[in-house]
């Protein structure tokens, strides 16, 4: 293709997309479908994903691509894949890539609708903790006492109070055969998660950490770092469950405060102010209770 | 599917169809760039850490050192800040 050389001439996921600068999602997705190979479709709910991919005329994929409403991509999927088993086409898989903000909150129902049925779709989630493409408003994804749009941080206000709810926790009880979480900063584990939900039928979910420099304040370069400083101090544990038990673990090396984690991003500047330590001190026992839950840490 | 050879040759079908693949490498997304990644050839180990981190895939290997489409660099800084080596530095864009 004219215009088109060295990376792009093999890739199911080409430059020219507009995705902001150091977008940890536009990397997660290219190392996404090199896991799953060419003989796939792939349904993207409304997000960012769709945004930066699809104004008119100009589409970075190569593998056949659809966009569907918020909350029924995972429907469409479960529809795509009983066509396909219908014209016995096995060899052809379905992927579903959402934002957190479909596959947490308004898309819920649907996923969950999809899993009990078993449909043979693998159902990416790209974590990035807010509705970013309209100006970073909460959703059930966003971390506790992290600044959003429609949670600023004021005098009565120090940010989301909530917590982040636990999906990968739900999907596994819902008898779903393997579920995974997995960073940006670690692609190579991201990969092999990808390749191994790739082996199984039925319902499959990898949730996928990507930082996202606009929305969580910090410049465009840290991207990866940030991603690895998520997932040492504890706030973001990778892990695989096969069947609903944890069967593998990331295991942290060197264990970070969450401060080193917190102070890099403005959406939680607030917190290393006077009067937010005991906010802080709530932040850490959520990683130390990560640690704990998941065995993060071998104790020797 | 046919592939298009220019923007101007772009051709816009009824219902809004996505009428070819990977037709983005049209948009030339390097005018967004304000400070460019410059590789110095020398302390370059071929490690591709910057070919697997970049977001907008403009790194390309050769046979010397890695190479830089800038038609599509965005200049986030990512593979300078992720380089072991230092062989890739930010400079600012000349207006």
């Amino acid at each position: 293709m004219n215009g088109e050389r060295g990376a792009n001439k093999e890739a199911l996921f080409v430059s020219g997309h507009r995705a902001c600068h150091g977008c940890g999602l536009a990397l997660a997705v290219r190392h996404i479908l090199k896991a799953t190979g060419p003989d796939v479709i792939v349904v993207t709910p409304t997000g960012c994903l769709e945004t930066f991919s699809s104004p008119y005329g100009y589409s970075p994929w190569r593998v056949p691509w659809i966009h569907h409403l918020f909350e029924n991509a995972p429907a469409v999927a479960s529809g795509i894949a009983a066509a396909l088993s219908a014209q016995k086409r096995n060899n052809v898989r379905v992927v579903v890539i959402g934002g957190d903000g479909s596959t947490f909150d308004i898309g819920f129902g649907a996923l969950s609708g999809m899993l009990e049925r078993g449909d043979d779709v693998l159902y990416i989630c790209t974590d990035n903790g807010a509705y970013m493409n309209t100006g970073g408003q909460r959703s059930g994804a966003t971390p506790t006492y992290s600044s959003t749009t429609t949670h600023p941080v004021g005098r009565k206000s120090m940010g989301k109070p909530q917590l982040k709810k636990d999906l990968p926790a739900i999907v596994a009880d819902h008898g779903t055969p393997y579920v995974a979480t997995a960073s940006v900063a670690y692609l190579k584990d991201l990969r092999k998660k990808v390749e191994k939900a790739m082996t199984y039928h039925g319902p499959r979910y990898i949730q996928i950490d990507t930082p996202c420099p606009s929305g969580w304040g910090f410049s465009s370069e840290l991207a990866l770092e940030i991603g690895r400083l998520g997932v040492n101090c504890g706030l973001v544990p990778l892990f695989e469950m096969e069947n609903g038990s944890l069967t593998r673990v990331r295991k942290i090396r060197k264990k970070l405060q969450v401060t080193e984690y917190l102070k890099a991003q403005s959406r939680f500047k607030h917190l290393l102010q006077e009067d937010g330590s005991e906010y802080l001190k709530e932040l850490q026992e959520i990683a130390d209770q990560n640690i704990a839950k998941y065995a993060l840490i071998t104790s020797s | 599917m046919q592939e298009p050879k220019s923007a101007s040759k772009l051709e816009y079908v009824r219902g809004g169809a996505i009428h070819a693949c990977a037709t983005s490498t049209l948009m030339k997304t390097g005018a967004w760039r304000v400070f460019k990644p410059v590789v110095e050839a020398e302390k370059c180990k071929q490690c591709k850490l910057c070919y697997w981190y970049c977001p907008d895939f403009c790194i390309q290997m050769t046979e010397e050192a890695i190479k830089i489409d800038y038609d599509y660099c965005k200049g986030c800084g990512i593979c300078a800040a992720e380089c072991p080596t230092h062989a890739i530095v930010m400079e600012r864009e000349e207006d």
